[in-house]
């Protein structure tokens, strides 16, 4: 039943918070207890696959084969433990004053649909399902994306709706695709039928499928929704897609190509790792290129989001269990970096009244904790050791280096020195600039209650920190997992 | 600086205190460090797992290069923190300035401990970005700031590089210990990927070290305050990469190109820096330049072949760090005293500041290499690295340019320490100047009394400066060297030198004018082209970002669709032939179904009202709703039904909000575009043919037979479609049901508001 527990806490708690949507205390309670239940349980469920156990459950007790079952193993148990934690470090930075969203009566419900469209497809081993799960998300996220419904927003939500539904339309061109060379959906007899399958098709689907799920982890060039959506957000819905959403595709690419369909006959096998690498590449730099330009802050971390995909995808480019594992490691540590820094983002803003690094300045002199809060998940995202994105780019670049891929290595590192010059920006320009002087003090509007926030600042700094000083845990882990994904071992 | 400005400040308790735990802490261990010198022989090893997958190890091994480092670290450093707690006495940053150097006191340390090359970077790392910090204390000035954060970029990019070497070379030696890869050294420069590790190597170690062409850096950093440029930018950060370049040296400098880069690279910065410095007018400015210029002599020895030139290193090192530490105190001291580090408006202070020109005096006597003192003694230790017998002809040409350095360096000691301080004043008489208590007396007395005790004595640095140029040579090596050998032909050569630096003085101030106006810095150096790269970033970055996130949806989803066309293109492409197999003839139904998609998609083309656009696409979701009805799936329709109404709803909200505050009536563009047919219609064919591609694949059936099969007997149903729906695949369906419901509290908000605007907009 644990295996269950990633689709059905949260979906039932969505359910009693729409219920509860007219009474606010009432669902916030439920709200929290829902994220709490939910953590507990992916704690539980990240101990039982660490013993290297599978948790599978097949609904309706119908054989796997035909029906449909959820199989979590260490790779799944870990992204569900961090979308738990996300959802609800969420949560608690949105009890606080700061870049509140609306106090929405749908907020609740939405978040936490949201969060089980996400830990479903972490869980799911069934192909059709999996776009099940990607159609909530989009459902949810386009939900959440026009709450408030100011003008600025809907445009933003009009281009992620469109696009990603294109996208969740080729998606299910590509799973249906599937099913008519194969018969199958389950990743288990998916793995041992497309074995034996025709190539040139499988090669023409597999493509297809790929491509669908590129445009859902925000790759180069189909990334476009995700600068123009994102941005519009309050700061703790924007760190809970900042964090989870492209990630969910890139773990779909991951388990697709790593784990489903490693030994699927296709006519272009190396050139598609080769081509996928090169996307990666040119998603590092267009991204990081995209945060250098821009001078809002939502925004330039918006795209580096895009960029550190890129680093993702090149780790799952590499092909190799240690490329598998580097991505593994990659996406943990980048999901909670990357959600704390949206979280101080939005501090930093309501310290100075603006996003905008123009109109920013003196954090420093004002709230020198704010920079601490700041600097864990900033040096962490630059990639300065010994904080967990070091060890991250570090995998990446140990492994391509390993397997000659010196471009791509290269690649990696001018993206790393481009981060370093876009969060210096930040830096210089929010904390240490002092405060311009045609900008008027911001002291009416600072928020009343911000502990919330802070604290869920903290913990993902925590979190961090702790990937940063004893990363070992984690790179077993990820090494575990990527061991136990099915292509891995040939590797 | 700040210091002058705030003498109002007074240090509260806490402050006090812990200034005077941190100066004790840092003598404390300076103190420990000799006793274990005196007791312990070398290697000094500890070791301890941390990361092991990573190939992260806590591995420290101190040998005699090591060694000297760490006393230079801790001894400058104690000397450092004593002064910055005396200079920075009345400036309200004095406790994080001092906790920021305490920090950088322990990066070093393991930086020049560290045995796994994981933890050098760390703590290399670590050094450039509390420089970084070090040199933005005052960021509140814009020029502070820029200092600092072209520091941090010259020594971050500078960091990449070495991160790329020493991957490459752990991955070449197969370990992450520094000691077993300078062991398999021999092997590892035979390897065909060595030369690209070695450049990688190289240009790290150039940008903290301040190299040509980097060298520019290191005198903007002189916005830091004086301690802080003592420390970091002179006696200690700066020699990072001189030090690694030591160290790499036992395993790498027999290679041919170990030479052939670094003499050629040192020479030109070395010379370049000293006539950079006769153009300076801030003392702080001018002694950066010398730094440079050691720096690069420093280079230029490590890149000599031969055992004296080890030995010069270590002692030319310990030589710079014991006389430029102490002239950066005094210069330190002069600004405090009078306010200006300008060095036409400085003069006569001998009387007001005793104590510093004494101090002074003594550094530059060492600095100018004047026998007895010890710069002497490594002046004579370079000239026997230079008249090496292996040493290459072409090699000593190069090095010759020392000469010229040497001359210009006594030229600037004498400006640091005679000109201030015995020349006549240039433009006021500081009569109110005096000297900043003992704190800031002692250091600079200290170090500078070193320079010259050591010069008298080599005998006590001797063993270690011999240990530690052992360290840089392979197979134990070197134990015979011993300093001062030289005899009269150094004398003379010093002799000329201070004959030479004479002259430059007494000419300093027609030299400076003439190179003031003839050289331009900017246009040799790579600090143009930095500033240049700094602006032109952005504008790089916004062409890209602008080309690519333009903001039309329209030619997002054409590329979306182009992108989608490649796949199934490579595909057939690649494929010996595709046989799509008989085409079965369409069911009327299927027919009609079809015909309805397609008249929504063309009326969709045509129509230029944006409702009914999004009419016309409902359509199509209808259309393919009626396709469902017909193959047997009447739930599977239904949801279709909902999704699409809700959908329409949606964004015909959106469409309406935005008609209110845009006052958009119709689409504007024009009908038919051609290139948005051609797309489409080969998205279309692109599918078409996959789907038929597919269908064409002999199907496995296995489990439509098992549904049939179990339908009934098992699921008690006899609709196979709806029982797989509620049934085998009834996730499926509660997750399309979740869809739906959240479909609709997606849509309620938005109404809401809708509704809300609309009352507003009526009252």
């Amino acid at each position: 039943m644990l295996a269950l527990a990633p689709l059905l806490v949260p979906l039932v708690t969505a359910l009693v918070t729409a219920l509860a949507a007219s009474r606010p205390r009432t669902q916030r309670v439920l709200s929290f207890a829902g994220s709490l239940a939910f953590l507990a349980a992916a704690a539980l469920l990240l101990e039982r696959v660490n013993t290297g156990e599978t948790l599978r459950i097949a609904f309706g007790a119908w054989p796997i084969e035909h029906g449909i079952g959820f199989a979590i193993d260490r790779l799944g148990g870990l992204m569900v433990f961090v979308t738990a934690l996300m959802g609800f470090a969420t949560l608690l930075y949105a009890e606080s004053d700061v870049d509140a969203p609306r106090r929405a009566p749908y907020l609740a419900p939405l978040v936490h649909g949201l969060l089980a469209g996400v830990a479903a497809s972490f869980a799911t081993a069934d192909l059709f399902n999996l776009y099940v799960w990607f159609e909530l998300m989009l459902v949810c996220a386009a939900g959440l994306l026009v709450l408030g419904g100011r003008l600025r927003q809907l445009d933003g939500a009009l281009k992620y709706l469109a696009l990603n539904l294109l996208g969740t339309l080729l998606l299910l061109v590509g799973v249906a695709m599937v099913y008519g060379l194969t018969g199958r959906l389950a990743f288990d007899e998916l793995r041992s039928a497309s074995e034996h399958v025709a190539a040139a098709p499988l090669s023409a689907v597999l493509g297809l499928l790929v491509l669908a799920l590129l445009l859902k982890s925000g790759a180069f060039p189909l990334f476009s929704w995700l600068p123009a959506a994102y941005p519009t957000l309050p700061a703790p819905l924007l760190a809970l897609f900042a964090g989870l959403l492209t990630k969910v595709g890139a773990y779909a690419i991951l388990r697709l190509v790593a784990d489903v369909v490693p030994r699927a006959p296709t006519l272009y096998d190396g050139a598609f790792a080769t081509a996928l690498g090169w996307i990666a590449a040119a998603t590092m730099l267009a991204g990081v290129l995209g945060a250098a330009y821009h001078w809002d802050l939502r925004r330039i971390l918006a795209f580096h989001i895009v960029s550190q995909i890129g680093y993702i995808l090149l780790a799952i480019a590499l092909g190799s269990t240690a490329g598998a594992s580097a991505a593994i490691f990659y996406t943990v540590h980048h999901i909670v970096v990357k959600a704390n820094l949206f979280l101080v983002a939005g501090l930093v803003a309501s310290a100075t009244g603006s996003y905008d690094l123009r109109r920013s300045g003196g954090v420093l002199a004002a709230r020198p904790w704010l920079a601490a809060l700041f600097a864990v998940p900033a040096l962490s995202l630059v990639g300065i050791p010994p904080f967990s994105g070091f060890w991250a780019k570090w995998l990446v670049l140990r492994e391509s280096l390993a397997l000659g891929r010196y471009a791509w290595a290269a690649v990696a590192l001018l993206v790393s020195a481009l981060t370093l010059y876009s969060v210096a920006k930040i830096w210089l320009e929010a904390f240490w600039k002092p405060l311009p002087a045609h900008v008027e003090a911001n002291s009416a509007a600072t928020p009343t209650e911000q502990r919330p926030a802070l604290a869920a600042c903290a913990l993902l700094g925590l979190v961090t920190l702790s990937i940063s000083f004893a990363p070992q845990a984690l790179v077993e882990f990820a090494d575990a997992a990527a061991l136990a994904l099915r292509g891995g071992g040939q590797q | 600086m700040g210091a002058a400005s705030n003498e109002l400040h007074r240090p509260s308790t806490g402050s006090r205190a812990f200034a005077a735990l941190v100066c004790l802490a840092a003598w404390v261990v300076f103190a420990l460090l000799l006793v274990e010198l005196a007791r312990r022989p070398f290697p000094w090893q500890f070791s301890r797992a941390w990361a092991p997958s990573l190939g992260l190890e806590f591995a420290l091994r101190v040998d005699g290069l090591s060694a000297l480092m760490l006393l230079l670290i801790t001894g400058v450093g104690a000397c450092v923190f004593t002064y910055a707690a005396g200079y920075l006495a009345h400036d309200p940053r004095r406790t994080r300035i001092l906790a920021q150097l305490s920090l950088f006191l322990v990066a070093m340390v393991g930086c020049v401990s560290a045995d796994n090359v994981l933890l050098l970077f760390l703590c290399w790392e670590a050094t450039s970005l509390l420089s970084f910090l070090l040199v933005g204390t005052n960021y509140q000035d814009e020029d502070a700031r820029k200092s600092a954060q072209q520091a941090l970029f010259i020594t971050g990019v500078g960091g990449l590089f070495l991160l790329a070497g020493l991957l490459l070379l752990a991955q070449l030696g197969g370990s992450h210990s520094l000691a077993v890869l300078l062991a398999r050294g021999p092997e590892l420069v035979s390897e065909p990927l060595f030369p690209y590790a070695f450049a990688a190597l190289v240009i790290g170690c150039m940008t903290k070290s301040a190299q040509f062409p980097f060298h520019f850096w290191l005198p903007n950093a002189m916005a830091a305050p004086t301690p802080v440029s003592a420390y970091l930018h002179s006696a200690t950060m700066v020699k990072l990469g001189v030090y690694l370049l030591a160290r790499l040296h036992v395993g790498f400098g027999a290679w041919p190109g170990w030479a052939l880069t670094l003499v050629p690279i040192g020479a030109l910065t070395a010379t370049w820096a000293m006539v950079l410095a006769l153009r300076e007018r801030d003392l702080k400015r001018i002694l950066a330049r010398s730094t440079v210029g050691a720096l690069g002599t420093l280079f230029m020895l490590i890149g000599l072949p031969g055992e004296g030139a080890a030995l010069a290193t270590v002692a030319f090192l310990l030589a710079h760090a014991l006389y430029k530490a102490p002239l950066f105190f005094v210069a330190g001291n002069v600004d405090h005293a009078v306010g200006t580090r300008i060095i036409d408006r400085l003069g006569g202070l001998r009387h007001a500041l005793p104590f510093s020109a004494a101090a002074a005096l003594l550094a530059g006597v060492s600095m100018a290499g004047v026998p007895l003192s010890f710069g002497y003694l490594a002046k004579d230790a370079i000239k026997a690295a230079k008249s090496g017998s292996d040493t290459l002809p072409w090699l000593l040409t190069v090095a010759q340019s020392n000469r010229v350095v040497a001359a210009l360096s006594v030229a600037v000691a004498a400006v640091a320490a005679v000109r201030v301080f015995w020349k006549h004043p240039g433009v006021n008489e500081h009569c109110d100047a005096r000297e900043g208590g003992a704190a800031m007396v002692l250091p600079p007395l200290a170090l500078a009394c070193a320079g010259i005790v050591f010069g008298l004595f080599p005998g006590l640095i001797e063993p270690l400066l011999v240990q530690a140029a052992g360290a840089m040579l392979p197979g134990g090596a070197g134990a015979q060297l011993t300093l001062g050998q030289g005899g009269s032909e150094v004398l003379a050569a010093a002799t000329l030198a201070l004959a030479l630096g004479a002259l430059a003085y007494f000419a300093w101030d027609p030299l400076h004018r003439l190179l003031e106006r003839r050289l331009f810095d900017d246009r040799f150096a790579l600090a143009g082209l930095y500033r240049a790269g700094l602006d032109g970033l952005p504008r790089l970055a916004a062409f890209c970002t602008r080309a690519v996130q333009h903001g039309r949806l329209p030619e997002y989803v054409a590329l979306i669709l182009a992108l989608a066309i490649a796949p199934i293109a490579a595909a057939v492409w690649c494929a010996d032939g595709v046989d799509l197999g008989p085409l079965p003839a369409p069911e009327l139904a299927h027919a009609g179904a079809a015909a309805l998609i397609a008249a929504g998609a063309l009326s969709a083309c045509f129509v230029t009202s944006r409702l009914l656009l999004l009419l016309a696409s409902g359509l199509v979701g209808y259309g393919s709703a009626v396709l469902f009805l017909f193959s047997g799936a009447p739930d599977l329709a239904f949801t279709q039904f909902v999704v699409e109404s809700v959908f329409v709803v949606v964004v015909a909200s959106s469409l309406l909000a935005m008609r209110r505050v845009t006052h958009l009536r119709s689409v504007v563009e024009p009908r038919v575009r051609p290139l948005a047919a051609v797309l489409s219609l080969a998205f279309g064919a692109a599918i078409a043919a996959l789907v038929l591609w597919v269908a064409a694949q002999p199907f496995d059936a296995a489990t439509s037979e098992y549904f049939k099969s179990a339908a009934l007997p098992q699921a008690h149903g006899r609709n196979v479609v709806n029982v797989v729906i509620v049934d085998f695949r009834g996730l499926d369906t509660l997750g399309e049901s979740a869809v739906v419901l959240f479909s609709f509290l997606a849509a309620l908000p938005l109404l809401q508001a809708l509704r809300g605007a609309r009352g507003r907009n009526a009252a």
